[in-house]
């Protein structure tokens, strides 16, 4: 026999072999005893196959539950889990979502980061039972304590300090993204008259900006309605890394005809598959569209009949102090709230319907035709239009002359524009990145310009920021207390007091830079932000009390903000009891007095609402809490029992609380937080949610727990309803029904004339400043820290086989020219660092970044990092004052939609080798 | 010379680099048992030195004369980036014994430890991901070398495995394999490598890597399925290609190339270039003489459709539904 080691081709020696092929004919069975046998052909014929059970025997389970993830993840998937011995294996996406016509289904959803969970959850860093610090604070040495004994020290430390300090001293950051885990904070924070601050502008994650145009800023379309696009720009999204389930939809419309723009200022993994990229400068993008702004007006590819029906640019503002003319310009006596247009057929000036002041709630303009440009005179007084105001405004901003600033070639801005011009279904992918930028405010405001000047805001498109949810009453129902509305604060506000986030902001920036670029400093911030507060724009709490008692829930605000150590210090002196709930110890649980275990993925009964599907998606609890762990959900309804009777053997009953015209029940908080009951437990709290919504309804809870999801009715839609056959779109019925939108003038609101958007000179979208990163420029690279493929933020960051698919630590990217020009090489251990930080990570060479950017994902955890540094540790923030207007319509104080953002990507760096 | 062949088509254009693939596998096949350092699926950005490390250079195949080549090596360990070794959580966050969570034994080179890198200058500068499983090839060069003959291909499926219980852990498949997709399991002695699913195919249903695609790239049915998607893209629609033909094992995973002239790059000034963004060569030099066509058909079906044409082609690779994808 040819041993095939000695280079005879296996074709040869099946030649060789073919002669005896035929006394192979014995039947098989014969030598099944032996395996020392001759095997004639493998290519053709093997007989002994009992083997193959080894590998039949490893795709085995005892059972199949559904599931799904979510933490923190905008999508909604539905899984099943198998699970041997009690014990979930691995899991599998349902793969069973049905198909609309003529639209790609969404089978199968899920990522990387769901299918390793059943892996994750069985790492060290997941709790077991609750801990009790026995060390320093963050020396992480803990002894086990039992729930009564925890509970029992969290409940007198909340009567404490609500009876000796006044209400309002207890801190609830929560973010653990399901309806009922979440709600659980929600409703507790309610009874307690607690402070809730806004997760959201706390990661940096609103729309202040498009949130001045319309209402609410934060809205999708369902994913699905991408495919019906023929032009899509990703831009400040890169959703190849960051929205791995629905991505296909962008290739699969690319398929169907449509051209996909990547506008990045790195060339992401998105730009890979897109028909142009567009290279622009960090923090210039409003620049680029102002630019597009530019052409689409000069060019006139406008379409005029929408924009004096659903938008602002009809209306009239005087010319001697730029304020909408309003019905009080007529009479003393008239409302603030009622605005004009000129109607060319009467060359009058006409009432517009539809603003909050007008009693006609319709867009529709009857017989009158509004002028969009011109100059007219009402009585005495001078009037324009928002139109022609924004027409000037924009005309410096031409393709040519923000070439230096945006480093985009003017070709390559008109060709953009020109697809614009002529495309029937245009759909800006917004993503969160835009508004961690100080241009941010403006740039949001442009893009929705830009996607409502060709009309197709509404009809034919979308311009899609981030999910707001499912409209279900049940849900509000659960976090509403009658006559207890607690105490919301922005998040950055706070940190801003109580993290001394503006003393660091103060000693990082250069003020006399800021004041010569943005016309204010960061000691104006501060000063803004007191005028804020004193006007009742903002709310005061940060100023006045304290997070004696903090309880957070599924998130690390340490983490999500910035200057790590510093927050972290600043806030602990004011905390004297930090407890944080979480399902596994992240870097904030480090620095917690009491630890609580809260039940994981596969443990939850629960369900996730994002509005990227039709689909509500089941925590179908396919193993009970395992440990000592308890649902969100249970742990709160446990601290409710144990206040209640602390409160009754200590004899507290009633406390008031007089700030916010409510009081604190705490002999009765258990029997308020359940209902008297009725929704102890967490399926009575599922079903409460799901029967007593409208787009769901009797039966959806059974259909959830087994299907893995169920779909919404056409209720669920809060800015439109969701159509059965066809993806839904929001703010449609606005352009069918004529429908006022939720803004001041009723309609997309391009014109601001409050007096601090007058004093900043931005009434109307436009570049706010000259464009880039505002840090000292003693520092050579700007900072670029986004979502990452390889985490849902902190989620996953420490699961074992992504970290195998990084570096197994952090990693900072670099282009290759700006690491020689350091002396650093691949793999080497760098230090970033500025005068408010430092941190370290593992230099890794990205040819994709331009030279001056430092990229390094972010949602690793502190101690991830070499001597527990953070990539937060070198960001300071700015606040823009824009963002701290109120008591202008519908821009006010609104949690998860209006107040200031997180600001940090203005800050510089510089790096060496480590 | 089975009697059927089950065969893949990926779409290089549309996937995600995701790994959702990867981890499917992992999960399912390759998370315990000395099996823990393999990836039967892997992803890997090219250009890029992929996994295991150079992979390329690893040697084996056949020779043109049809000649089964003898100079292939057995990667090292560190060229599958070393041993999988736990992190010290517990040390670390239940101890407070240590300050940073890092691997037992450091990393220095990993599956995708050269994710996203690519070539060229920013903004010039390429990449894209490559998605590979055992090409359970008509001529398998791990077959031909197997001195005890446990290597097969199944009669009614074609897919190659490696009988476990007759391996006696030679190694000259791991030699011979020139994709670096045969694996030597330490802990067992034996040889392994991707099945197929062959446990799931049985019972009808699509391998892992294939269902869990989040990227819906992946294309799987009988090659001689005339209806099925695989057979319309290879031979019908001819713009799926075997990934290194010339290595002579002819596979049965055919790659959609991805498309090189989009993103158009920037000239010196920021004006678009008319030059592609992915040399064709280096595209050539992975699928073969046959790229330019392919590339050129997919651009042509992808114009008619942007003028609102119907096309055979972009439907297929749309692929609708599960069913449209893959099914035996």
């Amino acid at each position: 026999m040819n041993s095939p080691a000695d280079g005879t081709s296996r074709r040869r020696f099946l030649q060789f072999s073919l002669g005896a092929l035929a006394s192979a004919a014995a039947p098989s069975s014969l030598w099944a005893f032996s395996k020392i046998q001759p095997i004639e052909d493998p290519l053709k014929d093997y007989p002994y196959r009992d083997w193959e059970d080894l590998y039949r025997n490893e795709w085995t389970w005892d059972s199949v539950g559904v599931m799904t993830h979510s933490n923190g993840c905008v999508a909604g998937c539905a899984w099943n889990v198998f699970v041997k011995n009690g014990i979930p294996m691995r899991e599998e996406q349902i793969s069973a979502y049905p198909q609309l016509p003529g639209i790609p289904d969404m089978n199968p959803r899920g990522c990387q980061k769901g299918a390793v969970y059943c892996s994750w959850s069985k790492q060290p860093d997941h709790l077991k039972w609750p801990l009790k610090r026995v060390g320093e604070r963050g020396a992480r040495q803990w002894k086990r304590v039992s729930w009564d004994e925890a509970l029992t020290e969290i409940a007198d430390k909340i009567i404490d300090t609500t009876v000796n300090r006044g209400p309002g001293n207890i801190y609830m950051p929560k973010r653990p993204f399901a309806v009922i885990s979440n709600t659980a904070y929600t409703r507790m924070a309610k009874l307690l008259g607690a402070i809730s601050p806004d997760v959201s502008s706390m990661t940096g994650d609103l729309y202040p900006g498009i949130q001045t145009v319309r209402v609410p800023a934060r809205t999708v379309s369902t994913f699905d309605d991408w495919f019906t696009s023929d032009l899509i720009l990703m831009w400040h999204k890169n959703p190849i890394v960051t929205r791995i389930p629905d991505a296909h939809f962008l290739m699969e419309a690319r398929y169907n005809g449509a051209r996909l723009v990547n506008i990045s200022a790195d060339y992401n993994p998105s730009s890979i598959h897109s028909d142009l990229f567009v290279p622009v400068a960090s923090g210039t993008d409003a620049h680029l569209a102002a630019a597009i702004v530019n052409v689409l007006i000069a060019g006139k590819h406008y379409k005029a009949d929408y924009l004096k029906e659903q938008t602002d640019l009809p209306f009239l503002v005087r010319t001697d102090n730029g304020k909408f003319l309003r019905e009080k310009d007529f009479n003393a006596e008239g409302s603030d709230e009622i605005f004009y247009v000129w109607d060319t057929k009467t060359g009058k000036v006409a009432p517009a319907p539809g603003s909050m002041g007008s009693k006609d709630k319709t867009l529709s303009l009857g017989a009158v035709d509004p002028a969009l440009e011109g100059t007219f005179k009402a009585g005495d007084i001078e009037i324009t239009t928002v139109f022609e105001r924004l027409k000037k405004e924009i005309a410096p901003y031409t393709p040519e002359s923000t070439q230096a600033t945006t480093g985009v070639h003017p070709s390559v801005v008109r060709q953009l524009a020109g697809w614009i011009a002529e495309c029937k279904a245009l759909r800006i992918l917004d993503g969160y990145n835009n508004q961690k930028h100080m241009d941010g405010f403006q740039c949001g405001r442009l893009k929705i310009l830009i996607l409502t000047l060709i009309g197709h805001h509404g009809t034919t498109g979308s311009i899609d920021t981030t999910y707001e949810g499912w409209k279900l009453e049940g849900g509000k129902a659960l976090g509403t207390v009658e006559g207890r509305p607690g105490r919301s604060v922005s998040a950055v506000l706070a940190q801003w007091v109580w993290g001394e986030q503006y003393k660091r902001s103060k000693a990082y920036y250069d003020d006399e830079q800021l004041r010569a670029e943005l016309g204010f400093g960061v000691d104006d911030m501060e000063a803004m932000r007191l005028e804020s507060e004193a006007k009742g724009w903002m709310p005061k709490w940060q100023s006045i009390k304290n997070p004696v008692v903090s309880i957070t829930g599924g998130i690390n605000m340490f983490a999500t903000s910035n200057g790590y150590e510093q927050l972290r210090d600043n806030f602990l002196k004011r905390c004297e009891l930090n407890v944080v709930v979480d399902f596994r110890l992240n870097s904030g649980a480090m620095y917690a007095d009491i630890v609580l275990p809260a039940a994981g993925n596969t443990e939850k009964l629960d369900i996730r609402e994002t509005s990227v599907t039709r689909f509500i998606h089941a925590f179908g609890q396919p193993v009970k809490p395992m440990y000592e762990r308890k649902t969100d959900w249970q742990i709160l309804v446990a601290l409710a029992a144990k206040l209640q009777e602390r409160a009754k053997a200590r004899g507290i009953g009633r406390v008031e609380d007089p700030e916010i015209k409510s009081f604190i029940d705490f002999d009765k908080i258990y029997d308020e937080f359940t209902m008297d009951g009725k929704v102890a437990s967490d399926e009575q709290a599922v079903r409460f949610v799901m029967e007593s919504s409208k787009a769901l309804g009797p039966g959806t809870y059974e259909e959830a727990m087994t299907k893995g999801f169920v779909a919404v009715g056409p209720s669920a839609g809060k800015t439109a309803p969701v159509p059965k056959d066809k993806p839904y779109r929001p703010f449609t019925v606005n352009v069918t029904d004529k429908k006022p939108y939720g803004t001041l003038t009723g309609r997309l609101q391009f014109y601001v004339d409050h007096d601090w958007f007058q004093r900043l000179d931005a009434t109307v979208p436009k570049p706010q400043y000259r464009g880039g990163v505002l840090g000292p420029k003693k520092y050579p690279f700007v900072r670029n820290s986004p979502h990452t493929r390889w985490g849902i933020h902190s989620f996953a960051r420490t699961e074992q086989w992504m970290l195998r698919h990084q570096r197994g630590e952090p990693d900072v990217r670099m282009n290759p020219k700006a690491m020689a020009a350091k002396g650093i090489k691949d793999g080497d251990m760098v230090r970033i660092f500025n005068s408010s930080g430092e941190f370290f990570a593992m230099a890794k060479a990205m040819p994709a970044l331009p030279e001056n950017m430092l990229f390094t994902e972010h949602g690793w955890e502190q101690y991830q990092y070499k001597n527990m540094t953070h990539y937060n540790s070198v960001s300071s923030e700015l606040i823009n004052p824009l963002e701290l207007v109120g008591g202008y319509g519908h821009i006010k104080f609104t949690s998860g939609a209006f107040n200031p953002n997180r600001i940090f990507y203005e800050t510089t760096v510089d790096v060496e080798k480590a | 010379m089975s009697q059927r062949q089950l065969a893949y088509v990926f779409d290089l254009n549309k996937c995600l680099g995701c790994h959702t693939c990867t981890m499917a596998c992992k999960q399912l096949w390759t998370n315990r048992d000395g099996r823990e350092y393999m990836y039967w699926n892997n992803v890997e950005t090219r250009p890029g030195k992929g996994y295991p490390k150079n992979w390329e250079q690893k040697g084996g195949g056949f020779d043109n004369d049809g000649n089964l080549k003898t100079n292939g090596i057995i990667p090292i360990m560190a060229d599958y980036g070393g041993r999988v070794g736990d992190f010290n959580l517990h040390e670390v966050l239940l101890e407070g014994k240590a300050d940073q969570v890092v691997p037992h034994e450091k990393a220095t080179w990993g599956p995708n430890w050269d994710e996203d890198e690519g070539a060229g200058d920013f903004p010039n500068n390429h990449s894209f991901y490559l998605p590979r499983i055992c090409n359970h090839c008509s001529n398998p060069a791990c077959l031909a070398a197997c001195p005890t003959k446990a290597i097969y291909k199944r009669p009614e499926d074609g897919l190659v495995v490696v009988d476990q219980t007759r391996c006696k852990g030679y190694r000259y498949c791991v030699k011979a394999c020139p994709y670096g997709k045969m694996y030597f399991n330490l802990q067992k002695g034996r040889s392994e490598k991707c099945i197929g699913c062959y446990p799931r195919v049985e019972k009808g249903e699509a391998p892992a890597c294939v269902k869990q695609c989040s990227g819906r790239i992946r294309f799987w049915g009988y090659r001689d399925d005339q209806d099925g998607p695989v057979y319309k893209l290879v031979d019908k629609w001819k713009i799926a290609l075997p990934l290194h033909a010339e290595y002579g094992t002819e596979p049965n995973v055919f790659y959609v190339p991805p498309m090189n002239v989009t993103p158009p790059p920037f000239e010196e000034d920021g004006r678009l270039s008319d030059k592609p963004r992915i040399p064709i060569e280096d595209l050539e030099a992975l699928f073969g003489p046959r790229t330019k066509e392919a590339l050129a058909i997919l651009g042509r079906e992808m114009q008619k459709r942007r003028q609102a044409q119907p096309s055979e082609l972009t439907d297929i690779l749309i692929g609708f539904t599960n069913k449209d994808r893959y099914g035996i």
